[in-house]
């Protein structure tokens, strides 16, 4: 535990937006803070290595000073620059595993998503859970547009949301609309079944 | 790349029978993590509409989900 990491908000905000041997100290030991922070973040991760938390920190200690006067103070400031520094850290990660799909290569994905949904993981075992998948699958078919389709089975698929709008070619905000809508209308059309939502949420768990 | 033979029906099934007419997108969820990963500190205080609304998102959504976890890991690693 280093006790002068884990300061008052107040100190924090006076030491980084003050001048000279004051706001240099403070710099540090933000940029310490923040180095053992996403070490710990990140110790699962067995491709990222010390001197790549270094440089995260780095550039989240820049993202931070930029932008001192976000904090609105309903959070720890600590609480508030670590998660900066995660969103810093793996918005470059996720962008290194970015397989470049194509916009055609996801749209044929959603073609094939209704139909796959018969070969899952979790083969239906009883009445409720083949109604229910059945039910999807029509669902899917009939009320979702290509474009819905085609995000949702990037989405099962494991691709990141910056890389799904990518390929979309549309914003992170315009992709979660387009799946919650999406979400919207199989929700609608399931309960309208009969079905109720513990019932989708229920079936399939283990 | 090709569509996996096996797609997991869990995951889809959670995020539509959570599904709410009003939700926070993942811009929106990221404004509050910060305070929803103090909040639950202390699990008696109840939370706000935002904070409510950030930890449905995060049942939603995979990789805020992800992030948060690591958040909570980072934030306890900085009093190890
Ligand atoms: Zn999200």
């Amino acid at each position: 535990m280093l006790p002068s990491l884990v300061q008052d908000d107040l100190p924090w905000l006076q030491s980084l937006r003050a001048t000279g041997d004051a706001q240099a100290s403070a710099v540090r030991t933000l940029r310490a803070l923040l180095v053992r922070a996403l070490a710990s973040a990140l110790r699962h991760r067995a491709e990222v290595d010390a001197s790549q938390v270094e440089d995260f920190a780095q550039d989240a200690l820049l993202h931070i000073l930029r932008r001192l006067d976000d904090f609105e103070g309903r959070s720890k400031f600590t609480t508030w620059a670590i998660a900066i520094a995660i969103d810093t850290a793996m918005s470059q990660l996720r962008r290194r595993h970015w397989q470049n799909i194509s916009l055609d290569a996801l749209m044929a994905q959603g073609a094939e998503l209704a139909p796959l949904l018969h070969s899952t993981a979790e083969p239906p075992d009883t009445e409720d859970q083949r109604r229910l998948l059945s039910l999807l699958r029509d669902s899917i078919s009939r009320h979702l547009t290509d474009r819905q389709r085609a995000a949702i089975a990037g989405q099962l698929q494991g691709l990141s949301v910056e890389e799904l709008a990518s390929a979309l070619r549309t914003t992170p905000g315009g992709l979660y609309k387009l799946i919650h809508d999406a979400r919207r209308a199989l929700k609608k059309h399931l309960l309208a079944s009969g079905i109720t939502a513990s019932q989708i949420r229920t079936a399939f768990a283990p | 790349m090709k569509l996996h033979r096996h797609l997991h029906l869990r995951p889809l099934l959670e995020a539509v029978a959570l599904t709410r007419d009003s939700e926070f997108d993942c811009a929106a969820c990221s404004r509050h993590v910060a305070e929803l990963a103090d909040s639950l500190k202390s699990p008696s205080t109840p939370l706000s509409r935002e904070l409510d609304l950030t930890r449905h998102h995060l049942a939603i959504c995979q990789q805020c989900h992800d992030d948060f976890q690591m958040l909570q890991r980072a934030v306890a690693g900085i009093r190890e």
